[in-house]
Formats: C-alpha cells, structure tokens, sequence
C-alpha cells in the first residue's frame, strides 16, 4: 500500500518535471504536441478512490499549465481524463475482473488490452484539450488532424516509456 | 435533506468533477484576459528560476545560431551609425538637434522558455520589473516584430507571442502605403493573416509589411513578414493575404524590449478622450 503510494508520487513528480523540462521544448511541428503526462493518470491504481483521482488529476493539469501559460486549460482535459477513465475501465473490463492490487500497466494486463486501453483514453483528453484550446468548431478538420498526430505519438511514447522503465520483475 | 444527502452521496464523484471543471474553465477563461495580471504564469519566481536553470544548459545547443543572429544584427546596425556615413559637405558642424528626441529605448533579454506549436504561444525572459520591464512593452528580435509583454514578475516576465489569439497589430505596406491589421489563425507558424487591404491596392507576393507604430507599443517601420499570398475572398472587398513571418520564431534565443518614453503621455490622450465621450452622454 505505502509502496503504491510512494511510486506513485514519484511518478507525478518525474512525468512533470519531463514534461516542463525536456517535452515542452520539443517542438514537431504543428500537429505534433508532446504530452506525456498523461501517462500518470494511465498507471494509476485500478482502486483509487474517485475523491482521490479527481483532484490528483486537476493538481498535475494545473502543474503543467503554469509552466506552459495555458492556466485552467491542462487542468481541465486532466480532470476530465480523470473523469472518464473508469468508464474506460468498466468497458474493456476481462470477464474474471480485474486484480485489486493491481495497475493498468502494459506488463500486468497484455499489450493489447493496454494499447486499447491508452488509444482510447488519450484520444478522450486530446479531443477535450485541444477543442478547448481551439475553443471553435469553424477549423475542425486541422483539429482533429490535430488530435490522431498527437494521439499516435503519445501512445507510442507511452509504451516507450513502460518498456524502458520496466523492471525485470514485471517481465 | 435526507434525499439531497443521499444524492449527494450517490452522485459525488460527478459532483465534484463538474466543481472542478468549473473552477478549470474559469482560470482558462480569466487568465485569456490579457489586461488581467494573473500570478500562476511561467514569470512566477519559482516556475522562472527552474526555466532559467534549465535555458542555461539548452544555451549551449544554440550558441552558433544566436552568434549568427547577433552578427546579422550588428551589421544591420553598424551601417546606420554615423561613423560610417560618408560626410559630403564639410565645414557644416552639427550640434545637438532639437529636431530629434529620443523616443524609443531598447532593453536586451534572453528567451529561457517558449512554444510555437500551441494554439497561443508565449515566451518566457529572464528580465523583470527590477530591470525595467513593464507590462504591455513591445518585444522585437532581430529587427523583426515577436510580441509583446503579458505579465512581469521581479526577475522575469511572460511575453504573448505573435502566434497568439489575442495578438492584434496594426501595420503597413509601404510600396502602395495602404495599413491594415496582422494576426494569426492558429495554424502554421510562419504565416499571419493580414486583413483590411482593399481590393484597389496593388499587392504582390514577397512586398514587405510593417508596424505602423500607432499604439506605440512599437516604432514605426519595424519588420513584420513579406507577402506570401493574395487572394480575393468573394464580397469582401479585401485582399485575403497570408504574410510569411519575417523571423523563425523556434528560432529566437534573444530579445529586445521596446521602452515608449511618450507611452504615459500617450496613454494621458487616450484617457481623456475616453473621458470626454463618456461626460458628454
């Protein structure tokens, strides 16, 4: 239980402090936006309460959101992420349920229950971020062009990142 | 109070998502505001000294192109001195002009932090109001327009970029002298919109566009882009122009601020003629 605590904010502190120092200096052009972050709300504990996720969740956006000048934006397709994850979770639950203990993590679950997992929740916080950050319907196409650019990188670099950071216990 | 109770408990966890989400979208909502000084920015002392720390490691990387920009500049400069004017007429001496008074004062910063491939784009420099900054300044590099100041702390301040919602600058063409306004639709980059040329107007691709220097935020004649594009939008009246911006911005290490010295006097005129329109209805 500490454990899962402990890992967990470390994690926080680690994807912010990527994000704020490395990712937002990484610039690909307009369609590609780098944000790993969200990979913190991926990895969190299939059990965390919805009091706890919620503002855990607002806290990271807001984090981000100072560094990059876009206050309130991150901090809301955050917390909506948050919001609609156990939703995610509810559909793409296996039919003997899902471990307790356990994270949503690419070696607990399978590549392919993970890579669905991810697509759909990213693609859930993209669609909201970046619709709020256009804040107009009028340029939707370059939105959404917008959106799977940025979907398909972050997912690829969210399995990057477990596979690099998996220890050789969970292989 | 039974039943609210036991709604409240069932439904806690909307609640408190929708409590949330308000509280994001009215932060979003205030800091776009730009006359409004928010405190959560990237001029914040601490969030400015981990990006400060941070540019100084990247400054590194970029050194042989800002040693290219600055000795693009130097040159620029140098040819405008007096030094290197030839004198034709000797014998006339020159002492002070009254004719001129300085206007503009420029303030050196270096870029610590900036995005271009955001829907608004910021930069972040390492001077703040101890050194002069103010809020509202115009912020050039390399003789080019970049933005202006948005929010200023002691030691930094933020700088709302030209790629930027709420950027709005007023400029001209000088081959054919008409004026209109510049600003950016969110997509690539390296091009601005330039809107209000008449359809009358002869434009062509690669004319150069600059600041008008009416809000005095910036002088006059400093470089904005050169026609890229002219179409005709139907029923408009207006050429639709693209403009290429004059400088990359992924590429601006260092800047200068642009200190108005009339802007309070400006601002005085500007005051009273809003005064007077109100006390006369």
């Amino acid at each position: 239980m500490v454990n899962i605590l402990v890992n967990n904010c470390i994690r926080f502190l680690v994807l912010v402090l990527l994000q704020v120092l490395v990712l937002n200096e990484i610039q690909l052009g307009v369609y590609m936006n780098v944000y790993l972050y969200v990979l913190f709300i991926l990895l969190l504990p299939f059990e965390t309460p919805g009091w706890l996720i919620l503002p855990l969740c607002f806290s990271l956006g807001f984090c981000i959101d100072i560094s990059l000048n876009t206050l309130g934006l991150h901090t809301s397709a955050a917390t909506f992420a948050a919001f609609v994850r156990p939703v995610v979770l509810r559909l793409l639950k296996p039919r003997e349920g899902y471990d307790i203990n356990a994270s949503p993590a690419l070696f607990t679950m399978g590549f392919n229950w993970f890579v669905s997992y991810a697509l759909i929740l990213v693609f859930l916080h993209h669609t909201w971020l970046f619709f709020i950050e256009a804040f107009r319907f009028s340029d939707i196409i370059f939105i959404f062009m917008k959106i799977f650019a940025s979907l398909f990188l972050n997912v690829f670099l969210i399995l990057l990142a477990q596979i690099l950071t998996a220890s050789s216990r969970n292989r | 109070m039974k039943h609210l109770r036991f709604f409240i408990v069932k439904n806690y966890f909307f609640l408190l998502f929708l409590v949330l989400q308000v509280a994001a979208i009215t932060m979003l909502a205030s800091s776009s505001n730009y006359h409004k000084k928010t405190l959560f920015n990237s001029s914040n002392a601490v969030i400015g000294y981990i990006l400060e720390k941070k540019s100084q490691v990247s400054q590194f990387l970029n050194l042989r192109q800002t040693n290219n920009q600055l000795l693009e500049e130097n040159a620029r400069l140098r040819t405008l001195i007096k030094s290197s004017h030839y004198r034709v007429q000797n014998g006339v001496i020159q002492l002070g002009d009254s004719l001129y008074k300085k206007q503009f004062d420029f303030l050196p910063a270096h870029v610590i932090s900036g995005t271009v491939n955001k829907r608004n784009n910021y930069f972040t420099i390492d001077r703040g109001t101890l050194n002069g900054v103010e809020v509202g300044m115009g912020v050039i590099s390399n003789g080019c327009m970049v933005g202006f100041v948005k929010d200023a702390s002691e030691h930094y301040a933020t700088v709302l970029t030209v790629l930027h919602d709420k950027f709005i600058q007023s400029v001209r063409m000088p081959r054919n002298n008409e004026h209109g306004s510049v600003f950016w639709d969110g997509r690539d980059p390296n091009l601005l919109d330039l809107k209000g040329i008449p359809l009358d107007a002869n434009v062509r691709g690669g004319d150069s566009v600059l600041t008008r220097g009416t809000s005095g935020r910036f002088p006059n004649d400093i470089f904005v882009g050169t026609v890229y594009s002219v179409a005709v939008k139907q029923g408009s009246g207006h050429h639709y122009i693209k403009l290429k911006l004059g400088i990359d911005l992924n590429a601006v290490y260092t800047v200068m601020l642009v200190r108005n010295k009339f802007a309070d006097e400006i601002k005085k005129l500007e005051d009273a003629v809003e005064y007077g329109k109100h006390s006369r209805k």
